[in-house]
């Protein structure tokens, strides 16, 4: 969105390109496109033949330059090379919008003490100001923060042209951010796998305790039966009754005490 | 835009500032897919027509609700809309949606990915006729949606604003009859961009739809073993009425736990949620490696190698990739938000996550406790009421028959008090027995 309707602003200046043959024309159509509001990307200009030609004039060379600077360049670009033509009022404060951006990808330099230094601002007041201008001609989606004196930034618009050789560099972040994305897919995975795991091993416990419980209750059931008919032949109960009670009784009350005890082992098993 | 001959309905202008931003939500696109299928399974003539509805706010318009629009064929055999029908159903529609009040902003109907066709013109100029002064038209592409979905594929739409162009007019449009179309200039159909957007209510179908697409994958591949595992208890039964002597050879069978039939449904919840994730990075991760791809296969210019010349690189018929500064600038840009992503105050940051995690293990913890107590309370509660058989059983001996004649109901009572009620079920004989040895078994 952002850079459809820098390009449509830049389009005027293409077009003017093809136009500008002399390296006069050239410069001041530099002036222009970098003075024009809404202006934020120059790649598109910058390549075009007349632009390039500028090269070979040795009167006009600072402007191509200057365009340079705006592509991709910072105000400190613009101060550390002394020879570069003059900014009128537009131009640098579209410049210092610009210079915000490559200023906005880290948080060590988002601090008001950081910005205004780098961007020669008297105050933070003028900082605060600058920014705000930026958030209205979204650049950045951002918020003060004048208590800690920090700005967040929450992303920047694509307004920036890549430098020469940034290419491998952006490969490398991808690189980085891809290899943490196959790191982050294997601890899911593994994760997954834990839990189906767990599920399993819960399970088996479940069927293991149960089968336990199940062969104790059928062990009791057969022994009681076995002490019924003992208790219905003999009238008295012996055995198993006496190993649990440890005491004489008839075979009637020992049926169901046996019966308590199994109840019992289950219970235990629990 | 398009290869071949480029569609006489579309624009070639450029979006401009003044074009709306479309805010799509996802129960369109369902209504839309819904009645497409609708559509062509009952093998209905005619196209798909339906109204959209939503909100607009100064640029900004939201597509909330849709529904299918009923057609009729006028004289000439086009499709047009059935006007009462359709004023009353936007009339019902209106009314549900009183707060914020919604109204039509656009249509859906399908066609080609080239763009609008002229027999979609009636039904467009119709509803500019009589509600909407620029209606959006939302064209959905079926046969994007049945091809293979690509890596970062798009949704198979394209939204459409219609514009009034002053061009050069079509010798055979139908604006050079003298008494033929009502508006005098052609319409155009101008390409715009779109967001989709999720209101809160809208999440819970749409991780519905999503959820059971997790299940999907999660049970998938698992079923042939389903019939197995079903075995499983029965055979473990078998064993355990054989004795102990046979105990052990169900653990053979236990070999072939069927996964999808032993996890609890909080097991079903974290994988869903889990594989939601694993899907999301997943699709994260496909579109960082094509976005590796287009950077490699870039040609070799001054932004790969600063000493190369800076000008456009020739454009290299093998390599077919000119540089594209846009995109460049937004991967850029992209990479540049990483970095900023976690808040500048760390230690703050990391203290909160740290505060709620802990939150979170000590509820677990809690819940932990409740459970353990819960059963050892229940081992007590088992415990006594066999400690207490025991000793009535010494006890009944002494106290005799008397205390019989209680019966079953003190039974019951002495169970669930698991007091020293006990011996009633002793007294109670042979069915009183019963109950107690099957009320393990019921504790699990």
């Amino acid at each position: 969105m952002e850079q459809t309707r820098a390009l449509n602003a830049l389009e005027p200046f293409l077009a003017l390109s093809k136009s500008a043959n002399s390296p006069r024309a050239a410069a001041d159509l530099v002036s222009q496109a970098t003075s024009a509001p809404n202006t934020y990307v120059f790649a598109e200009l910058l390549q075009t033949p007349n632009m390039q030609a500028l090269k070979q004039s040795p009167e006009y060379a600072s402007h191509l330059t200057l365009l340079e600077i705006f592509a991709w360049g910072t105000l400190a670009d613009y101060k550390a090379n002394a020879s570069l033509p003059q900014l009128n009022a537009a131009q640098h404060q579209k410049l210092l919008l610009l210079s915000l951006l490559p200023l906005a990808r880290s948080h060590t330099t988002l601090t008001y003490a950081h910005l205004t230094t780098a961007l020669s601002l008297p105050s933070p007041r003028a900082l605060e100001e600058l920014i705000t201008t930026a958030i209205y001609a979204s650049l950045l989606t951002a918020t003060l923060d004048p208590a800690h004196g920090l700005v967040n930034v929450t992303s920047i618009a694509p307004l920036r042209d890549l430098a020469p050789g940034a290419i491998p560099s952006l490969a490398a972040t991808l690189a980085a951010w891809s290899a943490r994305c196959g790191g982050a897919l294997d601890e899911l995975d593994a994760q997954i796998a834990g839990v189906r795991k767990a599920a399993v091993r819960r399970e088996k416990e479940r069927r293991k305790r149960e089968r336990g419980m199940e062969t104790a209750m059928g062990l009791l059931e057969e022994k009681s039966a076995g002490a019924a008919k003992r208790g219905e032949e003999g009238g008295q109960g012996q055995g198993e009754a006496m190993e649990i009670d440890q005491e004489d009784i008839v075979g009637r009350f020992a049926r169901g005490v046996k019966k308590g005890g199994l109840a019992g082992l289950g219970g235990r098993r629990l | 835009m398009a290869a071949g001959p480029p569609n006489p309905l579309l624009s070639t202008a450029r979006a401009s500032d003044t074009s709306p931003v479309v805010q799509l939500h996802p129960l369109v696109l369902l209504t839309i897919t819904d009645s497409l299928t609708r559509h062509t399974l009952r093998r209905l003539p005619g196209p798909v027509v339906g109204a959209i509805l939503g909100q607009q706010n100064g640029q900004e318009i939201t597509m909330e609700v849709a529904f299918q629009a009923k057609l009729n064929q006028n004289d000439a055999g086009e499709a047009v809309l059935d006007d009462v029908w359709f004023a009353s159903r936007l009339e019902q529609y209106k009314d549900v949606h009183k707060v914020p009040a919604l109204d039509l902003v656009g249509w859906f109907t399908l066609g080609p990915s080239t763009g609008p066709q002229s027999h979609m013109l009636p039904i467009h100029t119709r509803i500019q006729e009589l509600h909407n002064d620029s209606p959006i038209l939302l064209l959905f592409h079926p046969e994007d949606a049945v091809a293979e979905v690509k890596a970062g594929g798009k949704l198979p739409l394209t939204l459409y604003e219609s514009i009034s162009e002053t061009g050069p007019v079509i010798p055979n449009d139908k604006a050079m009859d003298i008494d033929g179309a009502p508006t005098g200039k052609p319409v155009k159909f101008r390409e715009l961009v779109y967001t989709v957007e999720t209101g809160e209510a809208e999440m819970i179908s749409v991780d519905f739809v999503a959820r059971g697409g997790g299940n999907a994958t999660a049970v998938e591949g698992t079923k042939p073993k389903a019939s197995s595992s079903k075995s499983v208890p029965e055979a473990s039964e078998d064993s355990s009425k054989k004795g102990k002597g046979k105990a052990k050879e169900p653990s053979k069978a236990e070999g072939v736990i069927d996964e999808s039939t032993v996890l609890t449904a909080e097991d079903e919840e974290i994988l869903s949620s889990l594989i939601a994730k694993s899907n999301a990075i997943k699709m994260l991760s496909t579109r960082i490696t094509l976005l590796r791809r287009y950077l490699a296969s870039l040609p070799p210019s001054y932004l790969s190698d600063p000493s190369l010349p800076f000008t456009n690189p020739p454009a290299d018929p093998t390599t077919a990739l000119p540089l594209n500064h846009p995109i460049l600038r937004s991967i850029s840009a992209l990479l540049a938000r990483i970095p900023i992503l976690a808040p500048p105050d760390s230690a703050a940051f990391a203290r909160e996550t740290q505060e709620e995690q802990s939150d979170v293990q000590l509820v677990a913890l809690l819940a932990s406790i409740a459970g353990s107590v819960q059963s050892a309370k229940e081992v007590g509660r088992k415990f006594n009421i066999v400690d207490s058989a025991r000793f009535q059983g010494k006890k009944g001996l002494m106290m005799g028959m008397s205390m019989g004649s209680m019966g079953m109901g003190g039974s019951q009572l002495g169970l669930d008090e698991g007091g020293g009620q006990y011996f009633d079920t002793v007294m109670g004989g042979g069915s009183g027995g019963r109950t107690l040895r099957e009320r393990p078994g019921n504790y699990h």
